[in-house]
C-alpha cells in the first residue's frame, strides 16, 4: 500500500481529482456530462500520441518527430484519396496513413540504430524534413473535402446527451480507438517479450544486449509503432476538425511529452506506465478547460504547463537522489 | 627586425596558421565547404550572392543565430543540451521591449530613449541570467536531465513570454535604438560586431581559463572530473548561467533588428543551432570541438540559406524546401560524423 501511495501515478491522480473538484467548486459546469464528452474527446488526440511517446521513453529514448509524422502521413493520405475520387469507408484511410506513418517511423528507426547518436538530435532532423516534405512538395493549403466516409464519421456519436447551454454533445466513437490503443500498448509492454526488452533497454542499454535482447530489431519495432499511433492520431484529428492541413499538430511535441513525464515516465529510460500517461494527459487537457472555466485567459496556458512540468520532472530527480543517498548511508554504516 | 618578418612570415603559412589554431582535418575540410559553397553560388547569381550588399546582409542575419549557436555549443560541451534558448531570447527581448514602450514619454530625448535603453538591457541580461540560472540548478542540483530540464523551461519561459504579452507582438520601439540591430560602425553591421565580441570573449574562456578546461573535462567524463576535484554542480551552474546571458543578447539583437519581440520568434532556431554546432564539429555527446568549428558551420549555413532563398524561391515561390535540406543536412552529418569516428577508431597500421 505505501508502495502504490508514493508512485509518480499516484501523485498524478490526485493531481488530476484536486484540479478537477476544485474547478467543479468554482464552476459546476465543469462536472456537467456535456464537459465531460468535451475532455474526453480533447484527451483522445493526446492520448493516442502518448502511448507512442510512452514506448519511446521507457526505453530511453525521445522522439520529436511524432506530430510530424502523424501531419505528413494524414495529409498525404488525404491527397492521394482525393486524387483517386475514394468514396468507401473510413478504414482504409487509416490503413493508408497507418502504411505511411509506419515507413516514416521506420526511417527513424534506421537512422537511429545506424548511427548511435542522441535520438533527440535524429527525430529533430527527420521532424524538420517531413514537415517540409509535406509543405513544400504536397501543398501549403488546408484541404477541407475530405475524402470518403470521413466527413459521416466525424459527426457519429456513440451516446448523445443534451447540453445544458443548448445543443446536443455526442461522444465520438474515436475514444473507443484511444482505448483500444492503450490496451494494446500495456499488453505489449507486460506480456511481449519485445515489450518486456523496451524496458531492459530503457534500464540498461549494455545489460539488455547482454541479456540477448535484439536492441535493432526492438528500436524499429519502437520507432515503427511510434509512426503507427500518430498516423492514427493524426487521420484522428483530421476527422475531429473536418480538414487536413500540412502542418497539423505542429509545436504539441512538447505538451504529449510532458503529459508522459508527468505521468511517471522517466526520460532516462527504464520506467512508465499506460495509466501514468493517460492520467498526464488528462491532467494536462484537464488544466486546460479548468483555466477557462476559472476564469483565467488561454495565454496563461502555457505557463502552467510549463510550472507543473518543472515540478512535475524535479520530483522524480530529488527522490531519486534521496534514495541514492539512502543506499550510500546504508552501504557506510 | 628579420626576425620579426621570419616570425610573421611562418606565422601566415597556412600549415602553421592551421597548427596554431588547433584545428585538425575536419576544420579545414569545412573552410574548405565554405569555399566551395560560395564560389557555387557564386556562379549560380553573380550578380547577387557576391555583392558587399549581400554579404552585409548575411552578417546581418548570421549575428543573432550565431550567438545561440555558441550557446547550444557550450551546453553541447559539457555533456548536455540547452533547448531553452529561444525561450530564454524571447523572454528577455519582450520585457525589455515592454520597458521601452511603457517607461519612454512620447517625444523623449535622445538621452531619455538611451538610458531606458540601457536599463532595458540591464533587465533583458539580468532575464538572461536567472533563466540559464534556473536550468543550471535544475540540471546540476535537483538532477534533471539537461534534456527534459530545459524542454521543461523552454514551455515555462514561453509560458511566461505568451502570458505578460497576451500573445501579440510588442512592437514599435523609438527609432533611434533599432540603430543597434539595423547600424553600421565603419561599414561593419553592430550586431556582427556584438557577435564578433562574444565569439572572442567565449574563445578565451574556453582556451585560456581553468574554467573552461573544467568544461571540457565534465563533458568528456563527469565522474571522472569529479574525482579530479572539479565541483560538476557549479560548472553546469555557471555554463548555464553564461548560455542565458548569450540568449539574452541575442534576444536585443533580435528586437532590435526587427523592431519587435514575441513569443514564437525563431522556433526554427533550435533546429538551426544544433545543426551549425553539429557541423561544426562539436561531439554531441560531449567534450569535444571547438568555436571556430561553430563559426565555419554558422557561415557554411548562412551561405546555404542565403543561396537557396536566391535561386529556388524564384524557381518555387516556397521556403519551405529549406526545412526539408535542414533536415536532411544534419542527417547527413551525422552520418559523415559517424563514418570518420569509425576510421578514428580503428587501429592504426593494419
Amino acid at each position: 500500500m505505501k508502495r502504490i501511495l508514493r508512485t509518480q501515478e499516484f501523485i498524478i491522480g490526485i493531481a488530476v481529482i484536486v484540479l478537477s473538484v476544485l474547478t467543479g467548486v468554482v464552476n459546476p459546469a465543469f462536472f456537467s456530462i456535456a464537459n465531460m464528452f468535451d475532455i474526453l474527446r480533447n484527451a483522445t488526440i493526446y492520448g493516442i500520441l502518448a502511448m507512442g511517446v510512452l514506448i519511446v521513453i521507457i526505453s530511453g529514448g525521445i522522439d520529436v518527430s511524432f506530430p510530424a509524422i502523424a501531419a505528413l502521413s494524414t495529409y498525404a493520405t488525404v491527397r492521394l484519396l482525393i486524387n483517386a475520387h475514394y468514396q468507401g469507408s473510413v478504414l482504409l484511410v487509416y490503413a493508408i496513413a497507418a502504411s505511411i506513418g509506419l515507413f516514416l517511423g521506420l526511417i527513424n528507426a534506421f537512422f537511429i540504430s545506424w548511427l548511435k547518436i542522441p535520438t533527440l538530435i535524429v527525430t529533430l532532423g527527420t521532424s524538420s524534413m517531413y514537415y517540409g516534405f509535406s509543405l513544400f512538395f504536397l501543398g501549403s493549403l488546408a484541404i477541407f473535402n475530405l475524402p470518403g466516409q470521413m466527413i459521416p464519421f466525424s459527426k457519429m456519436a456513440l451516446v448523445t446527451v443534451q447540453n445544458p447551454l443548448g445543443g446536443s454533445v455526442g461522444l465520438h466513437p474515436a475514444v473507443l480507438i484511444m482505448i483500444a490503443v492503450a490496451l494494446l500498448v500495456w499488453w505489449f509492454l507486460k506480456y511481449t517479450m519485445i515489450g518486456r526488452g523496451i524496458f531492459a533497454m530503457g534500464g540498461n542499454r549494455e545489460v539488455a544486449e547482454r541479456s540477448g535482447f535484439n536492441l535493432r530489431q526492438i528500436e524499429y519495432v519502437i520507432y515503427g509503432t511510434v509512426g503507427v499511433l500518430s498516423a492514427i492520431a493524426g487521420v484522428t484529428l483530421a476527422t475531429f476538425v473536418r480538414n487536413a492541413q500540412p502542418a497539423a499538430l505542429m509545436g504539441t511535441e512538447l505538451d504529449v511529452i510532458a503529459a508522459v513525464v508527468l505521468g511517471g515516465a522517466a526520460i532516462t529510460g527504464g520506467r512508465g506506465s499506460v495509466i501514468g500517461s493517460l492520467l498526464g494527459v488528462l491532467f494536462v487537457t484537464i488544466m486546460k478547460t479548468s483555466l477557462v472555466m476559472l476564469g483565467i485567459p488561454a495565454y496563461w496556458q502555457k505557463l502552467f504547463v510549463g510550472v507543473a512540468l518543472v515540478i512535475g520532472t524535479s520530483i522524480p530527480a530529488i527522490r531519486a537522489r534521496h534514495l541514492r543517498q539512502q543506499m550510500v548511508s546504508e552501504v557506510t554504516d | 627586425m628579420k626576425a620579426l618578418y621570419k616570425k610573421i612570415f611562418e606565422q601566415t603559412q597556412p600549415k602553421a596558421l592551421i597548427k596554431k589554431l588547433g584545428w585538425d582535418g575536419y576544420q579545414v575540410l569545412l573552410v574548405f565547404i565554405a569555399i566551395f559553397i560560395f564560389v557555387l553560388m557564386s556562379m549560380l547569381e553573380p550578380h547577387t550572392f557576391p555583392t558587399i550588399n549581400n554579404l552585409t546582409s548575411m552578417a546581418f542575419q548570421i549575428s543573432e543565430l550565431g550567438i545561440l549557436s555558441i550557446g547550444m555549443a557550450l551546453s553541447f560541451l559539457i555533456g548536455g543540451v540547452d533547448l531553452s534558448i529561444t525561450g530564454t531570447a524571447n523572454l528577455s527581448a519582450v520585457l525589455a521591449g515592454l520597458i521601452l514602450k511603457n517607461l519612454l514619454p512620447p517625444g523623449a530625448s535622445d538621452t531619455q530613449v538611451w538610458l531606458t535603453f540601457f536599463l532595458a538591457v540591464l533587465v533583458a541580461l539580468a532575464t538572461g541570467l536567472i533563466c540559464g540560472m534556473i536550468n543550471g540548478l535544475l540540471i546540476g542540483r535537483v538532477g534533471v536531465p539537461a534534456i527534459l530540464a530545459t524542454l521543461s523551461t523552454l514551455t515555462l519561459y514561453t509560458g511566461i513570454t505568451v502570458g505578460i504579452t497576451g500573445g501579440t507582438p510588442v512592437s514599435k520601439f523609438p527609432e533611434q535604438v533599432l540603430f543597434i540591430g539595423i547600424g553600421k560602425l565603419l561599414g561593419i553591421p553592430i550586431p556582427f560586431l556584438i557577435f564578433i565580441f562574444v565569439f572572442l570573449a567565449i574563445s578565451i574562456l574556453l582556451n585560456r581559463t581553468a574554467f573552461g578546461f573544467k568544461m571540457y573535462m565534465l563533458g568528456t567524463n563527469p565522474t571522472a572530473a569529479q574525482f579530479s576535484g572539479i565541483n560538476n554542480k557549479s560548472i553546469i551552474l555557471w555554463t548555464h548561467t553564461i548560455i542565458g546571458l548569450l540568449s539574452a543578447i541575442s534576444g536585443i539583437i533580435i528586437l532590435t533588428r526587427t523592431n519587435a519581440a514575441y513569443a514564437d520568434y525563431g522556433t526554427s532556431y533550435i533546429l538551426m543551432t544544433i545543426l551549425i554546432t553539429v557541423l561544426g564539429g562539436v561531439a554531441v555527446t560531449g567534450g569535444f570541438g571547438k568555436l571556430s568549428g561553430v563559426v565555419l558551420g554558422l557561415i557554411i549555413l548562412q551561405f546555404l540559406a542565403t543561396g537557396f532563398n536566391m535561386v529556388l524561391l524564384k524557381v518555387t515561390g516556397s521556403n519551405f524546401f529549406r526545412d526539408f535540406i535542414w533536415g536532411l543536412l544534419l542527417l547527413l552529418v551525422m552520418v559523415i560524423n559517424y563514418y570518420s569516428n569509425v576510421q578514428k577508431l580503428k587501429p592504426k597500421g593494419r
